[in-house]
């Protein structure tokens, strides 16, 4: 069932050491993808996911808009991402005395990081076979065919149209907060 | 949520058939007409797109949102929240210290003269006011990682304990009259902690793990 951030931070608050645990289960993907997206080289987006949990643990109790951490995580990420990229052009800069143009923000892959990694959040949270089905099936390119997600699930084929509606449905009322996420 | 009646599981099942592009033209068209009368029907057939719309962009980069474990055990212990043990020890008015990392064999310095062991393990020395600990790391048989140490302080300390920063789980390695300690445990990250009789020197975020 998917946990509410707020409930998350909540629990964190109050000792809950698996908590925390999850916070990052949820939004690592997101840190990561951001940085990654800025063409930081690997050791610097683990700096950066560093900087930006560490930041997230000393302002826990302060976030205000706990309903939804992507849009946090998603903001300090793309700074960090920034400063980090800055930091680096400056370097360049130095050593070859050339001036750099900044980088350019992501615009509109901004939210769109953030909206996936809410469906990633939403879709960990189902239960089988809809998790599984949806990872499969929505979450590579180029989806599997419908027999082998069949043999997978060990349904018949025929099944995996109205399976994969049904599912992509309970997904879509997860995010709207309809119903948990069971499924 | 809002004051708007909630959709059929059926209407539910047509928008993610509308939006996963499964619907003929008419009947598309037909959803989308109705929905530029009905403000809530338009509001969850954008959520629809947008959801689908995120779900291409992670199959179309998976390897963006990738996060190795080791990675993620890096994070997890940044928890600001401490162990209940630690907790404890507060309670009980017992003064809490860090200690400081002083050298760390994989990040290029150099072992100390006279430091226990040679070859390919990790060696690392913590310093806090009133004690040093040397730790050696070794890999060990089915992935463990084989923690040897000493404890060099001016009161006898009686063991070391370790709480895993994922999960919480908890170790506690008895140390002997020459501050000797070993013990194999799992590759992570933990909080080692050592008990004096008015202190406990604390390592918040010990990287237990080798080089393959």
């Amino acid at each position: 069932m998917l946990e509410h951030d707020s409930t998350l931070v909540e629990r964190c608050l109050s000792g809950d050491q698996g908590a925390w645990g999850a916070l990052v289960d949820r939004y690592s993907g997101l840190v990561y993808a951001v940085a990654r997206k800025s063409r930081l080289p690997p050791e610097i987006c683990d700096d950066v996911a560093q900087i930006v949990f560490a930041t997230f643990a000393r302002q826990l109790a302060g976030i205000r808009d706990r309903e939804s951490l992507a849009g946090w995580f998603g903001v300090v990420a793309r700074r960090e991402a920034w400063r980090a990229r800055r930091t680096r052009q400056t370097l360049a800069e130095r050593e070859s005395g050339l001036e750099i143009d900044p980088a350019e923000p992501h615009g509109r892959d901004e939210e769109l990081l953030e909206r996936a990694a809410e469906v990633r959040a939403a879709v960990a949270g189902l239960t089988s076979p809809c998790r599984e089905l949806i990872q499969w099936m929505f979450f590579s390119d180029p989806a599997p065919d419908y027999a082998a997600v069949a043999a997978k699930l060990g349904i018949a084929v025929g099944s995996i149209g109205p399976t994969r509606r049904r599912c992509l449905a309970r997904l879509l009322r997860v995010l709207e907060g309809a119903e948990p996420s069971k499924g | 949520m809002n004051g708007a009646p909630t959709p059929s599981s059926e209407q539910w099942e047509t928008l993610a058939a509308l939006s996963a592009g499964e619907l003929s033209d008419a009947e598309a068209r037909e959803w989308l007409r109705r929905a530029e009368g009905d403000p809530e029907l338009a509001r969850r057939i954008e959520l629809a797109r947008r959801t689908t719309a995120a779900m291409r962009a992670i199959a179309t980069e998976p390897a963006l949102w990738d996060v190795t474990a080791a990675q993620k055990s890096r994070l997890l212990g940044l928890n600001p929240v401490r162990p209940r043990s630690t907790l404890a020890a507060l309670v009980d008015q017992v003064r809490e210290v860090f200690a400081a990392l002083v050298l760390d064999s994989r990040c290029g310095g150099q072992v100390m003269p006279g430091f226990r062991g040679a070859g390919r393990g990790r060696h690392l020395l913590y310093r806090s006011e009133r004690l040093e600990v040397e730790l050696r790391f070794d890999a060990a048989a089915g992935g463990l990682v084989s923690m040897t140490g000493q404890v060099h302080a001016a009161a006898p300390v009686r063991e070391l304990r370790l709480v895993a920063a994922e999960g919480g789980a908890e170790r506690v390695l008895p140390v002997d009259e020459a501050g000797l300690f070993d013990g194999q445990v799992a590759s992570g990250v933990y909080e080692l902690s050592l008990a004096l009789a008015d202190e406990r020197v604390v390592i918040p975020s010990l990287d237990v793990s080798v080089e393959p």
